[in-house]
């Protein structure tokens, strides 16, 4: 987030409830789109088929499962991804460590492959519920320098704070050049799930006959 | 080098964001067109300045000065107390230059979504986003939804502003405009 100009701001109009009224971006001048509420219910019907991918979304509309000839563009376009329930064992294994604050519960871990990119990139997902507060922690193996301004955490390490109007993320680069990135909405959530980080070693991993699984380098 | 998790999340954005390039591309193109009807045009500009004079005039006397100069005033002020919705549906007029469309978000936090742009007025589909339980997918008219981000993740297309501008607003970043009322509801404009 960056300050305003004349030329170049958005304007939002936020309801009570956080949701967007209106917007309006300008851009160089120029008004380059604007959103404004027709219709708004805080009580919506939300049914098993609403959020289904084999629900059309509107009558008469093209139904897909996902496996269809999008699906096989995007993969060969290199876009295929894949996830997998990242195990305990695994969730040990990542460093930092993730210390959730209080209020915080952890809901879920999945670790994502990229197959497109050479070598394949491997992603670390933990999800943690701060009531309906969603926040992201990703294990990535990174590279590149993480945009945002530097802030201060435990023990002398330091992240980078990115704060846009959708979301917030503080990226802590490893000296093994792994990266994490915490995202959320709320930035002091993001900024409390980073400066409790643990920086301590992990626990070391048990030998384990023959080979690994794909969850074993969820730790990069 | 791999490409960065950001660069990953940069490119899957692009993606989405292409169907909207295209309507931008289409935009300057009916923009140009605009332009060479532009003598044509300007008497009724002319009746459109006129127009909202009057509406600014007349929402003097519904809304009293006051109003009006709360919403003319520029202050940093601060965001009312938000209630972070559980779930909602909304309907946006969306509006590119020369371009009108119909965005129709239904959002029930924090793992479902699902947003659909529809031309107008025919209310035909030109792009979809889809977030559930199996990940974020994106809609084809040819092809329907695919699966484009697989496994469980935060809802798409419910932006929740409110934490950023009050970070914004304490530090100066942002400012309270006033106050409009939109659907009935009053809300803050920043």
């Amino acid at each position: 987030m960056v300050r305003a100009t004349g030329r170049n701001h958005v304007d939002v109009c936020l309801d009570e409830s956080g949701v967007m009224l209106s917007y309006a971006w300008t851009l160089n001048g120029k008004v380059a789109q604007t959103k404004t509420a027709t219709a708004f219910d805080l009580t919506p019907t939300i049914t098993a088929a609403t959020f289904a991918s084999t629900t059309p979304p509107v009558p008469g509309a093209v139904v897909s499962t996902g496996d269809g000839p999008a699906a096989a563009a995007a993969a060969a376009n290199g876009v295929a991804v894949t996830a997998q329930p990242l195990a305990a064992a695994d969730i040990a294994q990542l460093t930092p460590a993730v210390v959730p604050p209080a209020g915080a519960v952890y809901h879920a871990g999945f670790v994502r492959v990229d197959a497109s990119a050479q070598p394949p990139e491997i992603t670390s997902s933990l999800l943690y519920l701060v009531g309906n507060e969603l926040v992201s922690v990703d294990y990535s193996n990174g590279g590149g320098a993480p945009p945002g301004h530097r802030v201060g955490l435990a023990g002398g390490h330091s992240g980078y704070l990115q704060v846009d109007l959708d979301q917030t993320s503080v990226t802590v680069a490893s000296s093994d050049g792994s990266v994490v990135d915490i995202v959320a909405s709320d930035p002091a959530l993001v900024l409390a799930f980073a400066h409790d980080l643990s920086f301590a070693a992990p626990p070391p991993v048990p030998p384990v006959s023959g080979g690994s699984g794909a969850s074993g380098a969820s730790g990069t | 080098m791999p490409p960065t998790k950001h660069q990953r999340a940069a490119d899957r954005a692009a993606q989405r964001a292409r169907v909207r390039a295209e309507e931008a591309r289409r935009a300057d193109r009916e923009s140009r067109r605009d332009r060479r009807r532009a003598v044509i045009g300007r008497i009724a500009r002319w009746g459109t300045a006129v127009i909202v004079v009057v509406v600014v005039v007349g929402a003097a006397g519904i809304f009293g000065d006051r109003g009006i100069r709360a919403l003319m005033r520029p202050a940093p002020g601060h965001l009312p107390p938000i209630t972070p919705a559980a779930a909602y549906m909304i309907t946006y007029r969306e509006t590119f230059p020369d371009i009108v469309r119909t965005e129709v978000d239904t959002v029930q936090r924090p793992f479902h979504s699902v947003s659909l742009t529809l031309s107008v007025p025919d209310g035909g589909i030109v792009t979809g986003d889809l977030t559930n339980d199996q990940g974020s997918w994106i809609y084809s008219t040819t092809e329907g939804w695919s699966l484009l981000d697989p496994g469980q993740q935060a809802a798409g297309n419910d932006p929740q502003p409110a934490y950023a501008i009050a970070r914004g607003l304490h530090h100066g970043l942002a400012r309270v405009l006033g106050t409009q009322t939109i659907l009935g509801r009053t809300c803050t404009l920043v």
